[in-house]
């Protein structure tokens, strides 16, 4: 079974910003997050394994801590 | 008096639409055509059948009158298509109708090399001689001879090089109505997933090839009919890049996810109809890829060639896939729903 990687934000404003600097990479998908992680709306980003690292490292230079989580789906 | 209106028809269309009233014993009809060249084939209809022509200009369109009793059926000796600017597969297109219509020598000026290529593969699979002549650039590609008119293209390639996903899907899609085995060539991987997707869904089978850098994905055997029935029964109509216009970054990240939930959803539109600033989502990787998926998965995609062109990116969407104002209101009156965006 494929993994998705799917990171949720606390805020609207820290999705925002994550995206802005993954944008360029090409290895993110906007997405609604989904119903499994939660049912209230909001965006979350979602990716492939093999982007993982790189993904993370990104998200370190933001100063948004502890204000985002990650999730493994199944698909 | 019989009044035709094939303004904005190719030819041999035209040509076709007044053969059929000549046979309905119509002694006067009156034909509104929009290019020179099909005046020129009616002039050669007009002879055949035995009656007279005149032509007068009005505007940017020609009035063509043909009078007298005329003769029904009389073959189509010799017939020229204009099919200048018009990229594969229009132009093998507009020869296919022309054989199937009996036309003896066929001739049909094009501009572009995989245009001959097709050209001549249609011809030799009507079994007829083809030759090409070159000027400047433009050719000449005359079929002639005997051999048996198929109602069907055998093989055609399409050139979706330069163009980002989904328009390649699109193209494809719409050779496929009328090609048995497409090729298509593209320049990024991302487009030949799509194609193989789209393959898949439509039960054929798919080759790829590396030719000088560019693939080559090569869509065959019978595989199921491309439907031109709506895979729904609503249609989305977007005039916006972004959801809502506050000038904010979210309108645009909420239109990402609005396009990636859509290809999640059981529930497709029929259509999606893009218009000013909503055809710059062609310009976006996300929303390339969601409308990618939705084109494979039969949702038909129109672009407003006015705002392609407004926003200086008619190069993203050729012309296969782009739409005026007719189309757009004739696509909408299809639906009880249109959601707009």
């Amino acid at each position: 079974m494929a993994k998705k990687y799917v990171i949720s934000f606390e805020s609207t404003h820290g999705a925002i910003a994550a995206r802005r600097v993954l944008d360029k990479s090409g290895m993110i998908r906007t997405i609604p997050v989904p119903r499994a992680i939660s049912a209230a709306c909001g965006i979350a980003i979602s990716f492939e394994e093999e982007n993982l690292d790189y993904v993370m490292s990104q998200m370190k230079t933001l100063d948004i801590e502890g204000e985002y989580e990650l999730h493994i789906l199944e698909e | 008096m019989t009044n035709i209106d094939a303004r904005g028809k190719n030819c041999p269309i035209p040509v076709i639409m007044t053969k059929k009233v000549i046979a309905e014993g119509a002694k006067e009809i009156t034909v509104l055509v929009d290019n020179k060249t099909a005046t020129l084939n009616l002039e050669k209809l007009a002879q055949n059948s035995g009656m007279s022509f005149t032509c007068k200009a009005i505007g940017n369109d020609f009035e063509v009158v043909l009078s007298g009793e005329g003769k029904a059926n009389a073959a189509i000796e010799a017939l020229t298509l204009d099919a200048m600017g018009k990229a594969c597969p229009t132009p093998v297109i507009m020869a296919k109708n022309a054989l199937v219509e009996g036309v003896k020598e066929l001739t049909v000026l094009v501009d572009n090399k995989i245009a001959v290529a097709n050209l001549t593969k249609l011809g030799e699979n009507n079994g007829k001689a083809v030759t090409v002549t070159e000027e400047e650039g433009k050719f000449t590609v005359v079929i002639a001879g005997e051999g048996v008119a198929k109602n069907e293209i055998a093989a055609a390639t399409i050139d979706a090089t330069k163009v980002n996903c989904p328009i390649p899907v699109c193209m494809a899609k719409n050779a496929l109505k009328d090609v048995k085995e497409l090729t298509v060539i593209v320049d990024m991987p991302i487009a030949v997933e799509n194609l193989k997707k789209l393959a898949n869904n439509l039960g054929k089978t798919v080759g790829v090839s590396e030719v000088d850098g560019l693939f080559h994905v090569t869509l065959g055997g019978e595989g199921n009919p491309v439907e031109e029935k709506p895979v729904g029964d609503w249609c989305v109509f977007v005039a916006e890049k972004s959801i809502g216009t506050a000038p904010n970054e979210l309108g645009g990240n909420l239109m990402k996810m609005y396009l990636y939930t859509l290809t999640q959803s059981e529930n497709l539109p029929g259509a999606m109809l893009f218009m000013n600033e909503g055809v710059k989502v062609l310009e976006n990787e996300e929303m390339q890829l969601s409308l990618a998926e939705l084109a494979i998965k039969g949702v038909k995609l129109i672009f407003c060639g006015a705002c392609l062109n407004f926003y200086g990116i008619s190069h993203l969407c050729p012309a296969a896939n782009i739409s005026n104002m007719y189309v757009i209101v004739e696509e909408m009156g299809k639906y009880n729903k249109v959601v707009k965006i």
